[in-house]
C-alpha cells in the first residue's frame, strides 16, 4: 500500500492529537472572555455612534428652530428641508451596525423624533396668520429637542 | 451567534479545530490560539443557518488562520520553497510502506511522529494535502505559492517522510 492510501486509511487515528490537560475548560473560559472583549468593543463603538448621532441632530434641530424663529416662512421651509436630509444621512450611516436591541431603541427614538410623515408646516391650515404658524412651528420643535436632550443625557449616563 | 450556541458548537468541534490547527502550527500555546480566534469570530456570524456544513466551515476557518498566523510568524519565510536544491535521489523510489509492518496502528503512529520531525514546509504542505483534503491549487492560493511549486514540495516532502518511516524499519 502507498502513503497516500494507507494514510486515508487511517486517517482517523492519524488525526487525533494529544489533547492539553483541561483543554475543553481552559478553552471554553478563553473563548467567554474573547466574546466579552469583542461585546465591550462594539458597545463602545454603537454608543459613540449614537452620541455622536444625537449631537448632531440636537445641533440641526437647534438651527432648525433657530431658522423657524428668525426667519420668513419661505426661508424657513427650504433650510428644514436641508436639515430634514442632513438628518436622514445620520440615520442612514448608523443603520449599519443593529447588533443591540440598545441600539436600535436608540435608533428608533431619533427617528422617531426627526422623521415625519408630513412636516409639521404642511399641516398646518392656510387660513391661520404667519405668525400663528410660526409659534405652532416653535412649540413643535422645542418639544422634539426636549426628547432629544433626554436621550442625550440618557446616553452620557450609560456611556 | 449567541455565545451559549458557540458553546455548544465548541464542545461538538473544538477537539478537532485544536488537532487540525495543532497539526499544521506544531505548537500547542499557538494552536490554542487558533482554536480562540476561530470561535469567538463566530460571535461576529450573522446568517449562521445558511451555513450548510459547520465542520467544513470550521475547519476552513481553522487552517486558514493557521496559515495566516505562520505567515506573520514568519514573515512569509516559510513558505518560500527554500528546499528547491535539496538532493532529489530518493524521490524515485518503492512508496510501498506496509510490506513489512505488522500493526497498521504502530506504523501510523511511526507516520504521526516522522511527520512532526520534517521540515515546516514539508509537514505543512503534506497535512493539508493528506490530512485536510486540500487540492494543490487550494494549497497554492492559502500559502502564495505557485501550484506546481506546491505539488514539487509535496513530491519532496512525501518522499522524505518515506525515506525516514522505512530508515527506521530497517
Amino acid at each position: 500500500m502507498n502513503l497516500e492510501d494507507f494514510m486515508k486509511k487511517k486517517r482517523d487515528s492519524l488525526t487525533k492529537e494529544h489533547l492539553p490537560d483541561r483543554f475543553s475548560e481552559q478553552m471554553l473560559s478563553r473563548i467567554r472572555e474573547g466574546i466579552r472583549v469583542r461585546q465591550k468593543k462594539s458597545r463602545k463603538v454603537i454608543l459613540g455612534y449614537a452620541v455622536l448621532a444625537a449631537a448632531s441632530v440636537a445641533i440641526l434641530l437647534t438651527v432648525g428652530l433657530y431658522i423657524a424663529e428668525n426667519k420668513t416662512e419661505t426661508h424657513t421651509i427650504a433650510e428644514i428641508e436641508e436639515y430634514y436630509i442632513l438628518i436622514k444621512e445620520i440615520n442612514q450611516l448608523n443603520s449599519a451596525e443593529r447588533d443591540y436591541t440598545i441600539k436600535e431603541d436608540i435608533i428608533r427614538s431619533v427617528k422617531d423624533l426627526t422623521e415625519d410623515e408630513t412636516r409639521i408646516e404642511e399641516q398646518l391650515p392656510e387660513e391661520i396668520s404667519k405668525e400663528e404658524k410660526e409659534e405652532i412651528i416653535r412649540k413643535y420643535y422645542r418639544k422634539k429637542n426636549e426628547g432629544l436632550e433626554k436621550l442625550r443625557t440618557f446616553l452620557a449616563e450609560n456611556k | 451567534m449567541r455565545e451559549g450556541e458557540i458553546e455548544k458548537l465548541f464542545y461538538k468541534y473544538g477537539e478537532k479545530v485544536y488537532c487540525s490547527a495543532f497539526r499544521i502550527l506544531n505548537s500547542e500555546s499557538d494552536a490554542k490560539d487558533i482554536v480562540q480566534e476561530v470561535f469567538v469570530g463566530l460571535y461576529r456570524v450573522k446568517g449562521v443557518d445558511s451555513i450548510k456544513n459547520m465542520e467544513a466551515y470550521l475547519a476552513t476557518c481553522c487552517t486558514r488562520k493557521a496559515i495566516d498566523f505562520l505567515r506573520k510568524a514568519k514573515r512569509d519565510s516559510i513558505f518560500k520553497d527554500e528546499y528547491k536544491d535539496e538532493t532529489t535521489e530518493f524521490l524515485i523510489m518503492d512508496e510501498d510502506i506496509s510490506a513489512n509492518q505488522e500493526n497498521e496502528d504502530l506504523l501510523a503512529e511511526k507516520i504521526r511522529k516522522k511527520m512532526k520531525l520534517l521540515p515546516d514546509q514539508y509537514r505543512i504542505i503534506l497535512t493539508l494535502r493528506l490530512m485536510e483534503d486540500y487540492g494543490y491549487r487550494e494549497i497554492a492560493e492559502m500559502t502564495g505559492l505557485n501550484e506546481n511549486t506546491v505539488r514539487s514540495i509535496y513530491m519532496r516532502g512525501k518522499a522524505k517522510l518515506i525515506k525516514s518511516i522505512k530508515e527506521e524499519v530497517i
